[in-house]
């Protein structure tokens, strides 16, 4: 393989962290990046959890293809990463994370877990993701614990907002960035608009 | 009258949404998701006065609440 001892090359200098195990929650807008990215940066194994499929209207923001609509997105971003990464081991669950079996959620285990789900409610599930990030058009939040203060009426089902590529890449960079250097993130980190980042 | 039967069904709750005011005797959490629903809110903060409440707050049996719709990356 030597072919992908020299993708990396270039890389190397950075001494990044090894990152052998990561799970994303939710393959949206943001999860859909943040896979993607992590797996470029050479995460050895990821987690893919997310129980929908691929429709038109998720192409604007997302890296998935229009010949792949229709798909679990869980599949159709093990085919984007296996065809840049042959050797990343992906593991998929087209179900909601709170219905994963204890079997199924102990392969979570020493995993860097990124939540980026649709909605603020905090499932107990036995797993406590590492990271929280969630967007609503411009806006942007990255947090390491879901606020207790936030609640979410109904069934937390999808809600349609306004949506843009670049605010879900923006967050998917900041993870991959902390994830793969090792900073030390442990707070909340709003961003009414992301452009706010070059005030 | 006693003042205990006085009090019995009084609204000592008052939930102020961004366009309608309401009154109960208590809330709980349930009604209070229901309402927000009914009001086309998905996410929101609920204050009393200037504290955010946290769902083991509940249910509330006095005071005024407001109810603050946030979006989904969860800012006013």
């Amino acid at each position: 393989m030597e072919e992908l001892e020299e993708l990396y090359v270039r890389q190397k200098p950075l001494k990044l962290k090894t990152v052998n195990k990561a799970t994303v929650i939710g393959l949206g807008g943001i999860g859909s990046w943040v896979a993607l990215d992590l797996a470029l940066a050479g995460a050895k194994t990821l987690i893919l959890i997310d129980n929908d499929r691929i429709e038109t209207t998720n192409l604007n923001r997302t890296p998935y293809k229009v010949s792949q609509t229709g798909m679990f997105k869980t599949q159709a971003m093990k085919d984007l990463i296996l065809e840049r990464r042959i050797d990343t081991e992906v593991i998929t669950f087209e179900k909601k994370l709170e219905t994963l079996t204890k079997t199924e959620l102990s392969k979570l285990k020493s995993s860097v877990v990124i939540d980026t789900r649709d909605n603020l409610i905090n499932l107990d599930v036995g797993i406590k993701p590492d990271y929280y990030l969630r967007y609503d058009g411009l806006s942007a939040t990255i947090m390491t614990e879901l606020p207790d203060s936030a609640f979410t009426s109904g069934t937390g089902g999808y809600n349609t907002v306004p949506s843009f590529i670049a605010t879900p890449q923006f967050l998917a960079s900041l993870i991959t960035a902390i994830v793969f250097t090792g900073y030390e993130f442990h707070n909340t980190k709003t961003f009414t608009h992301i452009l706010e980042v070059l005030s | 009258m006693s003042e205990t039967q006085f009090h019995v069904g009084e609204k000592n709750v008052t939930v102020v949404f961004p366009n309608e005011t309401l009154q109960f005797s208590s809330l709980d959490l349930p009604t209070l998701l229901q309402l927000a629903e009914s009001h086309g809110i998905r996410d929101f903060n609920v204050y009393k006065g200037n504290v955010a409440l946290k769902k083991s707050d509940f249910p509330v049996t006095e005071g005024t609440l407001t109810i603050v719709p946030v979006n989904k990356a969860g800012i006013f």
